[in-house]
C-alpha cells in the first residue's frame, strides 16, 4: 500500500497544494489576529471556534486532491491504464484516497493548532482577551481540535459522491464548497451549525459511508 | 497449436443494446490475431472485456487456459495493451511513464525501457512532457509501454492510428518480430483492411457485435486467388465456348459482357484464340487479383443493402 501511495505521488506532485495550504494557514491567522482590531474577541472560546470554522477550508483543498487522483484520472481515461495492471482496483483507489484523507487530517489539525497558537502569541503582546488560558482548557481545545480534524478529513470524502456520479471535477469541488458554506452557517456568532455536534458528525459518517461505498462499486463497474 | 484465449457466446449489453452478441472467438498461441471492423462494430468494447474494463454480461473469457473474472488481476499482468487510445500521464516525460508502468506491473528490469524505446524507434524524447507529443509518436509510445515487460499477450487496438506510411511498415515489421521471435501472441485491430492482410495469421471480422467470420490467412488467400477478366462481346456464348472446347469449369459470367476465369492456369492465349476463332469479339482480357478488401467488403455487405 506505501508503495501505491508513492507511486501516486510520483503521478501528481503535491507541492503546490502544500503550498496553498500553507499560504491559508497563514491568511486566517492574519485575519484571526487583524479582526480585533475591528472588534476584539472576548474569550479564548471565541478564538477556538473560529479557527475551527477556519480549519474547514481544508474541504475545499480535499475535494481538488480528490479531483485531480480520481476524477481526473476516470476523465483523462489514465485509468483505463491503470486499472489493466495486476493490482485490485479497491487497493489502487484505498491509495489515493488516503492521501487525500491524511493531507485533510494533517492540515485541518496543523492550521487549527497553527492559528490557535498564533492568536495566543499575539495575545501575549496585545493582550486583547483578558483570561488565563488554563491547562483544562487547554486539553479540552486540543481534544476538540483532534476530533474536528477526524472530522473534517471524513467530511472532506462527501464530495467524491457528487463527483464520481458524472467524473466532473467542477460537482466535486462545489459540491465541497457548499459543505463548508452549511457547515459555517452562523459563522460570527456563537452558533454555527458546526457547534451542534451531530451535524459535523453525522456528515462525517456520510463521508465514510461514501468511501466505502465507491470502493465497493469500483470491482464491478466499467470502465468506458 | 494451443488456444491462448477464447471466448464463449460473449455479449455484452449497455442500456438495453447489445453492442456484443454471442462472440465466439479463439486466438492460438504465437499468432497475430486481426481484429477486423468498422467503427462502432464492437472491437474495442470486446477489448475491454478481455481486459477487464468492462464486464461481460454474458459468456465466458478464458486465457491462458484460466475462466477470466473480476478478480483475475494476475492474468493482467501476462498482457500489454492499449485500448481505444494511447494514454498517459501527460504532464510526465515518456521515460517517468514508463518507470510508473513498470513499478505497477512489478517489473524492474530498468535496460528494458531503453529496449522497448529503441524497438519503436523513439529516441531524444527525454525532456519533452508526453503532452508535447504527436499522436504518431504517443502511439509509438503506447506500444513501447505495452511491450516492454514482455507480456505473452499484447492486445492493441487500431495501433498504427496516427502513423504515416514508413512508420507504419516500422510498426509492422515489429509485430512480426515480435511474433516470430518472442513468439508473443497478438490481438490487432483495425479497420485498414491491406494492413492486416501483411500482418494477421487469422483474420476476425466483426461487425454490429457479432463475429461474422474467423477464418487463417492462407484460407483467405485461397479463396481469393487471381482470376482472369475478359470483357467480351458476347460473354454467354464465351462462356459456353471455354467450357465446351477448352474443358473451363471454374468461371463467372458477372454480366452480358463480364466473365471471370478463376482457373489461371489455362493460357490466355489459348482462350483468346478460341474466343476469335469463333467470332467473340475481345475488349480487354486481364489478370487481377481480388484482395482480401473484396472479401472483407462481401462479408460486411452480405445481406445488407450497401449505401
Amino acid at each position: 500500500m506505501l508503495n501505491l501511495i508513492k507511486l501516486e505521488m510520483q503521478k501528481y506532485k503535491l507541492k503546490g497544494t502544500i503550498l496553498g495550504g500553507v499560504i491559508a494557514i497563514l491568511i486566517f491567522m492574519g485575519s484571526l489576529i487583524a479582526v480585533n482590531y475591528d472588534e476584539p474577541l472576548k474569550s479564548y472560546k471565541e478564538a477556538y471556534l473560529l479557527t475551527n470554522s477556519a480549519s474547514f477550508i481544508f474541504i475545499i483543498f480535499a475535494s481538488v486532491l480528490l479531483s485531480q487522483f480520481i476524477i481526473n484520472e476516470y476523465k483523462n481515461k489514465t485509468v483505463t491504464v491503470l486499472f489493466m495492471y495486476p493490482l485490485s482496483r479497491k487497493k489502487l483507489l484505498t491509495a489515493k484516497m488516503s492521501i487525500v484523507v491524511l493531507f485533510t487530517f494533517v492540515f485541518s489539525l496543523l492550521s487549527r493548532v497553527v492559528i490557535f497558537t498564533g492568536f495566543y502569541i499575539f495575545n501575549q503582546f496585545a493582550q486583547i482577551v483578558d483570561e488565563e488560558l488554563t491547562n483544562s482548557m487547554l486539553v479540552n481545545y486540543g481534544a476538540g481540535f483532534l476530533s474536528g480534524a477526524v472530522m473534517t478529513s471524513c467530511i472532506s470524502l462527501v464530495p467524491l459522491y457528487f463527483g464520481m456520479r458524472k467524473y466532473s471535477a467542477s460537482a466535486t469541488i462545489v459540491s465541497a464548497v457548499i459543505l463548508m458554506a452549511v457547515l459555517n452557517i452562523g459563522s460570527g456568532t456563537e452558533f454555527t451549525l458546526n457547534s451542534i455536534v451531530y451535524i459535523p458528525a453525522a456528515l462525517a459518517v456520510t463521508g465514510v459511508l461514501v468511501a466505502l461505498l465507491t470502493l465497493r462499486n469500483v470491482e464491478g463497474k466499467d470502465v468506458l | 497449436m494451443s488456444s491462448i484465449l477464447r471466448t464463449t457466446q460473449l455479449t455484452k449489453v449497455f442500456q438495453g443494446r447489445e453492442v456484443v452478441s454471442n462472440v465466439n472467438m479463439n486466438i492460438k498461441q504465437g499468432e497475430i490475431y486481426g481484429f477486423l471492423g468498422p467503427n462502432g462494430a464492437g472491437k474495442t468494447t470486446i477489448m475491454k472485456m478481455i481486459t477487464n474494463l468492462v464486464k461481460p454480461t454474458g459468456g465466458e473469457i478464458e486465457i491462458f487456459g484460466e475462466k477470466l473474472t473480476p478478480k483475475s488481476y494476475h492474468l493482467l499482468g501476462r498482457m500489454g495493451t492499449i485500448i481505444e487510445v494511447p494514454v498517459f500521464y501527460d504532464r510526465l516525460k515518456a521515460r517517468e511513464n514508463l518507470e510508473l508502468h513498470c513499478e505497477y506491473m512489478g517489473y524492474y528490469n530498468k535496460k528494458s525501457i531503453d529496449d522497448a524505446l529503441e524497438l519503436v524507434n523513439l529516441t531524444n524524447i527525454d525532456n519533452k512532457p508526453v503532452k508535447d507529443f504527436s499522436l504518431g509518436m504517443k502511439q509509438r509510445l503506447g506500444i513501447a509501454r505495452a511491450i516492454i515487460t514482455k507480456p505473452e499477450l499484447l492486445i492493441l487496438d487500431e495501433p498504427i492510428n496516427g502513423l504515416d506510411p514508413v512508420g507504419i511498415k516500422e510498426i509492422r515489421d515489429l509485430f512480426k518480430m515480435l511474433s516470430k521471435e518472442y513468439g508473443i501472441t497478438l490481438l490487432v485491430s483495425s479497420h485498414i483492411l491491406g494492413e492486416m492482410e501483411q500482418m494477421a495469421d487469422t483474420i476476425g471480422v466483426i461487425n454490429h457485435g457479432r463475429l461474422i467470420e474467423e477464418v487463417p490467412m492462407d484460407r483467405v488467400r485461397e479463396r481469393n486467388t487471381e482470376y482472369i477478366e475478359l470483357i467480351v462481346s458476347d460473354s454467354k456464348k464465351a462462356a459456353f465456348l471455354l467450357s465446351d472446347q477448352l474443358n473451363l469449369t471454374n468461371f463467372k459470367v458477372i454480366d452480358e459482357h463480364t466473365l471471370r476465369v478463376y482457373d489461371t492456369r489455362t493460357a490466355q492465349n489459348e482462350m483468346t484464340k478460341v474466343l476469335v476463332v469463333n467470332d467473340v469479339m475481345i475488349e480487354s482480357i486481364h489478370k487481377k487479383n481480388s484482395s482480401l478488401e473484396d472479401y472483407f467488403l462481401s462479408l460486411l455487405n452480405g445481406g445488407e443493402l450497401s449505401a
